[in-house]
């Protein structure tokens, strides 16, 4: 136990060294040692297997070292029209070429991911970057940037136009660069692990914890590996609780939590949000069911907002949440709709300041077709109808995605 | 008389009884006939082929899909991860990507296949139980799906 607390806290070490960089605010007293704190919780949580009994043996790792190596590019071209004669300025899913490079490699249980993602929009960054060590078949612990458990949709879909059967992701869920309101990275330390029970039931948790994002240029920053500008990164922390009817299938019914100290560094979100510090809490569910050709994805986030740090301080309070329903009509063609709302989000300052007024939609519907050819490609064409604040506006989107090799 | 009459009829029974196992055939799991495996939970088979780790008795196994028939996969994909062949290729890539490392192989060359199989302990894949009936170096440790 002491020796895995040392290794890991020695895998640790650049990581806390990059939080070094920002302005310091994480690693100041109190805060310093929970990089650390958390990291041995994790491997405590790990070695105790959650839920073995004591009497079980925890099973060897792998006796020789064996050798994986994974790497695929992931691209996507979308071309998106507005169908009104009013102009638009969105900022979903622009359109253009996005790429993203993933690299594994596994030896043994030693584990590394790494993301780059890239666009046509000037947008390129480290998206993921982690060590892992395979504890115990079933129980990953990760060090380094990922991506926040607590979001149902990004979980599962990465960052991977390819891997999401519509074009567009929900409003709730957009990542940080495209006015997300919601944290989608942590930088620090991620523990995934899944046991069996019952008669052929699964029962999953991933729990995160490390530097959050900060409001810098007018978005949610979190912290980037390569030259990070975005201020200081406080605690984030998330988990994911996922029940399985049977084990490892992809249906299931998640608990979603989430916890980010973000500071508030903008002088122009400062002015907007009245405040130097927002601390976000997240409960949220997900529900994940398949039955034949159907295939049903919802989720529901109920966020609260406690804005402080300047004279006075408030907590706005918002929810919002979709459901998508798919159909595969051939083997190859898909067939998908989703709805999705939200409440009090236009009354509040954060999504307001973060989602842009004009841009967020607080209800949205949309269908499409998706048709898989060659070996890993595949047409996607989605009409959309959404509603903001200046009025109900839609859109029709064409996208080709693929995976190579 | 009799004594031809009671051959007709064993004969008889002898041939209805090739001719039924002639027309059923079942899919097996198919290990080494040098590994420890003796059989894996239909659980443990699908972790395998979605690309988890799967470690019974400390040995880590590792899949290898039999792309060699059609009728094969369809099989595989319907009882082994009751998936779609689209579904299975994205949960795939998507394990993959989380996990860091290379989703499980398919391999269309038969032959080539249970030669891996045969000479790796820790190699699993499965195939038609017929075409390894009498394959010394190769053994069956969990029938998927009967005719």
């Amino acid at each position: 136990m002491k020796q895995r607390l040392r290794s890991a806290a020695a895998i640790a070490q650049p990581v806390i060294m990059l939080n070094a960089r920002t302005r310091g605010t994480f690693l100041r007293s109190s805060v310093a040692s929970r990089p650390l704190a958390v990291l041995a919780l994790g491997c405590c949580l790990a070695q105790s297997g959650l839920g073995a009994t004591g009497a079980e043996p925890a099973p060897p790792k792998a006796a020789a070292p064996e050798f994986s190596d994974l790497f695929e590019i992931f691209a996507s071209a979308e071309y998106l029209r507005e169908l009104d004669a009013r102009p638009l300025p969105s900022r979903d899913e622009d359109p253009g070429l996005r790429a993203d490079l993933a690299y594994g490699h596994g030896a043994g249980s030693w584990r590394f991911n790494a993301d780059y993602h890239w666009t046509t929009e000037h947008q390129h960054f480290l998206e993921r970057l982690q060590f892992g060590d395979e504890l115990r078949p079933g129980t990953m612990l990760w060090v380094g940037r990922f991506q926040q458990p607590s979001s149902a949709w990004n979980d599962e879909h990465h960052r991977v136009q390819y891997l999401q059967t519509s074009i567009s992701q929900p409003y709730i869920e957009r990542w940080e660069e495209d006015e997300g309101i919601l944290p989608q990275h942590i930088t620090g330390v991620l523990l995934e692990t899944r046991r069996s029970f019952g008669a052929g039931r699964g029962l999953e948790l991933a729990a995160g914890a490390g530097a959050g994002p900060s409001i810098a240029s007018g978005r949610l920053a979190p912290l980037e590996i390569i030259d990070d500008r975005g201020g200081a990164h406080r605690l984030a922390a998330a988990a994911r609780i996922t029940l399985r009817p049977d084990a490892s299938g992809g249906r299931g019914a998640s608990l979603l939590l989430g916890h980010d100290e973000i500071d508030i560094g903008d002088p122009a979100a400062v002015m907007a949000l009245g405040a130097r510090e927002a601390d976000l809490d997240l409960l949220g569910a997900q529900i994940t069911w398949h039955r034949r050709d159907w295939q049903l994805d919802a989720a529901g986030y109920r966020v609260a907002v406690y804005l402080h740090g300047l004279a006075g301080s408030r907590t706005e309070r918002f929810s919002a949440g979709y459901l998508q329903l798919e159909r595969a009509l051939t083997p190859r063609v898909t067939a998908y709709g989703r709805a999705e709302t939200s409440a009090r989000t236009q009354e509040s300052r954060y999504v307001g300041f973060l989602g842009d007024d004009e841009d967020w939609a607080y209800r949205r519907v949309l269908g499409g077709l998706r048709w898989d050819f060659a070996s890993r490609q595949a047409l996607s064409a989605e009409f959309a109808r959404a509603s903001l604040q200046a009025g109900i506006f839609a859109q029709f989107r064409l996208q080709w995605s693929a995976a190579f090799p | 008389m009799k004594t031809i009459a009671l051959i007709t009829a064993a004969l008889g029974l002898i041939v209805h009884g090739a001719a039924r196992s002639a027309g059923s055939d079942s899919v097996v799991l198919v290990v080494s006939a040098h590994s420890r495996v003796s059989t894996l939970s239909a659980i443990e088979v699908r972790e395998l082929f979605l690309g988890m780790t799967v470690a019974p008795e400390g040995q880590v196994l590792h899949a290898v899909r039999n792309a060699s028939d059609t009728r094969l996969s369809d099989i595989f994909l319907q009882n082994v991860v009751a998936m779609s062949a689209n579904s299975y290729r994205r949960r795939v890539l998507g394990m993959a990507l989380e996990q860091g490392r290379r989703p499980p192989p398919a391999e269309a060359d038969e032959r080539r296949l249970f030669q891996e199989v045969e000479t790796d302990p820790n190699v699993v894949t499965y195939a038609w139980s017929s075409q390894i009936a009498g394959v010394r170096g190769l053994k069956a440790i969990r029938v998927l799906w009967r005719d």
